[in-house]
């Protein structure tokens, strides 16, 4: 829905172009909405996650290797397990 | 009642935190787009018209579905009106909810940014986010209540599908999401004892506690009714143990955290199980050896359930997970496929005969309440909220990123819901009755059932027992007599549409995976549903003995866990062995129990409404509507089961028609057929009656004292707020599924500034 915003950029090229830009933006953004949406859903992001935490946060310190991390993640769900819905 | 529930430093709070103060650090980027900005109308002449085009194929689309009077209807019609239905409802309703009641804050960060621990409370882009709730949410249930729901007509059951949704299923996912952000993350039960005192909390935690229980016991029972008599399903069903086990060693020691790979590997395993079973379901051995009473698949799903939620969790749940997560995606888009591609015909009427009755032979009951209940997931889900509440919310990136995460991952399981319902529909009406009767009215083999299904006097059904004999072999089944639970039906409509684009040769293979899923779902929920009950128990009990607190001591853990299981078992085992028919009498109260906690979770809203004063009333209409109706349908659905006369309906009436009988020395009586069955039915409506009690009165408790908590607001115009004190954030993202112009603007701007003063959250990246 974006393609009524981006005419407001104004190339000289024209409105057509611009609209036609704004529609490719707007594929690509679905397309890459579509593939987190699915990586969210498979959770194969969360030792990215914890990785980015960790840059951050402890800057400096050696970060947990995945087999580690999945370790301690795991343990940590049998600790307190969370609901899963029907 | 008067004291209100906070400690005595809740004095101190204010009804709404003051946010004025909320600067972004000097330097950086602001950490909003102005909300005035992006809540203004935009009305350029392309987005009107392109909403008045929703709008008019949506009003398109119910015309057909409620006046079309054809012999058939298309089912691309349903995914019409429900698509377009979401649009409008999530463009201009979740946004009047989030201007008006929310008012999301951007500047204020949220508890995966101001508590963040790299474990639990991790900051997440809004797209992973999306679909990590929704893999949370989304299970069997808005799989089998749509099914069982089309015996009345296809017209209620998707009015309520998709009308339910927009007003009350998605406003509570969103609401319970939203509060439940603003406290840090807290649980329902935590939120209740805040909002309603220790009365009213305790009876929430005790509903929660018991209706997990029911959950899990019903939701085994449809797995049990799928593969009862079933070698090819207990084969395959059976496979997916060594293949998570498998998995679960691969991802610990082979290559560790190799999450997508290992899942690739699993899901070719499993489809190779599903074509497996169909040949060792022809082998004399293979039906020798896996053609299992229903008692016996019982017993190993209790042994199973105690026996996974004992073991670790990286040995068997979380690479069945990875499984389970695959398989839906397969699932949806195959039912999309499906129905968009293939578009069938359904010849089910508007209304079916059974709608103006109250003696269904898949579920007994007027259709007020009845069918609210039947149909929970997919229209309003209590369960969402203990999802809403406690995991998800420890994850939002920015507060106005809870609409689409909340509201919209709702609407999505709403559609899923409704694919399930028109591949239910779309089944041959006698099969359909044929299937979901109770093996008590058709005599469990193909001549009764023909007789029966004739004898209920449907329009346009003449069933004959071949045609009932050709179904089953066509799927490799030794019949499809009674199939109760939702799980074949579903399975058959969804073979029966595929085959249109496979060919008939695939439809074994087709059904066969569709009750594989089910079955991986029902078994995850299953387990996980034990482990959250015995954790609960755990908490409980270390009141006595703070021992059972301490999760490393196993005793504790084994003790809590067998407790559980055997609750859920015994009921179990009563549904299985229910003279009756088990799940059309155990169902009602699978979704009241359901329905009963979107009732606590809608309380707990309005009450942390009023207590932001009386000027916050006119807004309580908001959840005030689900609730109202949600507490009309458990209170009624409740007073059938205890008090109706009918014995179809009323579990007491029912009991005391079995204690008469057998007290006059009779040996049968309706379809129990000796004085143990007679017993049996005694014993079970028992069960069921004083549940339905015990439901009713929490009910009633938990509503009490939330009324009790609204009055008290509006006496003192309001209340301490238990929302956490504001933090300033120091990150931006958008909010939606795609950007604004504006928020595309900061964005850009955030990306530009330094590695080191960012939140870094993947995904992101723009342009």
């Amino acid at each position: 829905m974006s393609a009524g915003a981006a005419v407001g950029h104004g190339r000289p090229d024209g409105p057509l172009r611009a609209a036609a830009g704004a529609l490719r933006r707007t594929a690509g953004d679905l397309a890459q909405a579509l593939r987190l949406v699915v990586r969210g859903a498979a959770g194969t992001d969360r030792y990215a996650a914890y990785r980015r935490h960790h840059e951050r946060h402890h800057p400096g310190e050696p970060p947990l290797d995945p087999a580690a991390f999945w370790r301690a993640a795991h343990a940590e769900a049998d600790r307190t397990p969370g609901a899963r819905c029907c | 009642m008067t004291t209100r529930p906070q400690d005595a430093g809740a004095q101190d709070r204010p009804r709404e935190w003051d946010t004025s103060g909320l600067a972004a650090e000097p330097g950086l980027p602001p950490t909003a787009v102005d909300p005035e900005v992006l809540d203004r109308p935009r009305r350029t002449p392309l987005r009107v018209a392109v909403w008045v085009l929703v709008a008019l194929l949506g009003g398109a689309a119910w015309s057909v579905i409620a006046l079309g009077r054809g012999e058939t209807i298309n089912a691309v019609w349903f995914v019409f009106a429900a698509v377009c239905t979401y649009l409008v409802a999530y463009r201009f309703y979740s946004h009047y909810i989030q201007r008006r009641l929310l008012r999301p804050d951007d500047r204020r960060a949220t508890p995966a940014e101001h508590s963040a621990n790299g474990k639990d409370y991790v900051v997440t882009d809004r797209r992973v986010l999306f679909g990590h709730h929704f893999a949370a949410i989304a299970g069997a249930g808005p799989l089998v209540g749509p099914v069982l729901a089309a015996q009345m007509g296809y017209l209620p059951g998707t009015i309520w599908i998709v009308v339910g949704v927009v007003l009350a299923g998605a406003v509570q996912d969103y609401l319970v999401l939203f509060f439940s952000m603003r406290r840090g993350g807290r649980s329902l039960g935590q939120m209740a004892r805040d909002e309603l005192g220790r009365v009213g909390g305790t009876a929430a935690i005790v509903a929660t506690l018991t209706i997990m229980v029911i959950i899990v016991a019903i939701l085994a029972l449809v797995v049990v009714n799928a593969l009862g008599e079933s070698p090819w399903g207990v084969f395959s069903v059976g496979m997916t143990i060594p293949i998570a086990l498998f998995m679960g060693v691969y991802l610990r020691r082979i290559r560790p955290g190799k999450v997508m790979e290992v899942s690739v590997i699993g899901f070719a395993a499993l489809l190779l199980a599903i074509v497996a079973g169909g040949w060792v379901s022809e082998t004399a051995w293979g039906q020798q050896l896996f053609t299992l009473d229903r008692e016996v698949i019982a017993v190993a799903i209790i042994v199973y359930g105690f026996v996974a939620a004992v073991l670790p969790v990286w040995l068997l749940l979380a690479p069945r997970d990875y499984l389970s997560t695959f398989m839906k995606i397969g699932v949806i888009v195959m039912l999309a496929v499906a129905i968009v591609v293939v578009r069938p015909e359904i010849s089910a009427p508007a209304l079916s005969e059974f709608a103006p009755r109250q003696d269904g032979p898949v579920w007994s009951g007027p259709l007020f309440p009845f069918l609210f209940v039947t149909i929970a997931c997919g229209a309003l889900s209590g369960f969402h909220a203990l999802i809403a509440s406690g995991t998800t919310p420890k994850m939002v990136h920015k507060e106005r990123q809870t609409r689409f995460i909340g509201y919209g991952g709702m609407l999505m399981e709403s559609f899923v819901a409704i694919m399930a319902f028109v591949a239910a529909l779309s089944i041959d009406r006698g099969i359909y009755f044929a299937m979901n009767a109770s093996a008590a009215a058709t005599g469990g083999d193909a001549v009764g059932a023909a007789e029966f299904v004739n004898g209920l006097g449907l329009t346009g059904v003449a069933l004959t027992p071949e045609t009932l004999e050709g179904v089953a072999s066509s799927v490799g089944e030794e019949s499809v007599v009674s199939r109760t639970g939702g799980a074949p039906t579903l399975a058959l409509g969804i073979a029966q549409i595929m085959q249109g684009l496979t060919g008939t040769g695939l439809m074994g293979f087709w059904y066969h995976f569709a009750i594989m899923f089910e079955a991986l779902f029902i078994l995850t929920a299953v387990d996980a549903g034990t482990r959250v009950a015995r954790f609960q128990l755990q908490d409980a009990l270390g009141n006595l003995h703070p021992r059972f607190r301490d999760n490393d001591w196993r005793p504790g853990v084994w003790l809590a866990t067998g407790i559980m299981v055997a609750a859920w078992g015994a009921i179990l085992l009563l549904g299985v062995t229910d003279p009756l028919g088990g799940i059309n009498t155990f169902f009602p109260l699978f979704g009241i129990a359901n329905q009963l906690l979107a009732a606590i979770a809608l309380l707990v809203c309005t009450a942390i409404i009023a207590k932001r004063g009386r000027h916050a009333f006119r807004l309580l209409w908001i959840p005030g509507i689900p609730l109202v109706f949600d507490l009309a349908v458990t209170l009624t659905g409740s007073w059938h089961k205890i008090f109706s006369s009918d014995p179809k309906v009323g579990y007491w009436a029912q009991n005391r028609a079995f204690s008469d009988a057998l007290a006059a020395g009779e040996t049968s009586f309706g379809t129990a057929t000796s004085v143990e069955a007679m017993r049996a039915v005694v014993r079970n409506t028992a069960v069921q009656g004083s549940l339905s009690i015990l439901f009713a009165v929490l009910t009633v408790i938990v509503a009490g004292s939330a009324v009790a908590a609204v009055l008290r607001a509006w006496r003192d115009d309001g209340g301490p707020t238990a929302e956490d004190a504001p933090v300033a954030s120091a990150t931006y993202a958008p909010a939606g599924l795609l950007p604004t112009a504006e928020e595309r603007a900061l964005e850009t701007e955030w990306a530009r500034q330094p590695a080191e003063r960012q939140l870094l959250v993947g995904g992101g990246g723009h342009g």
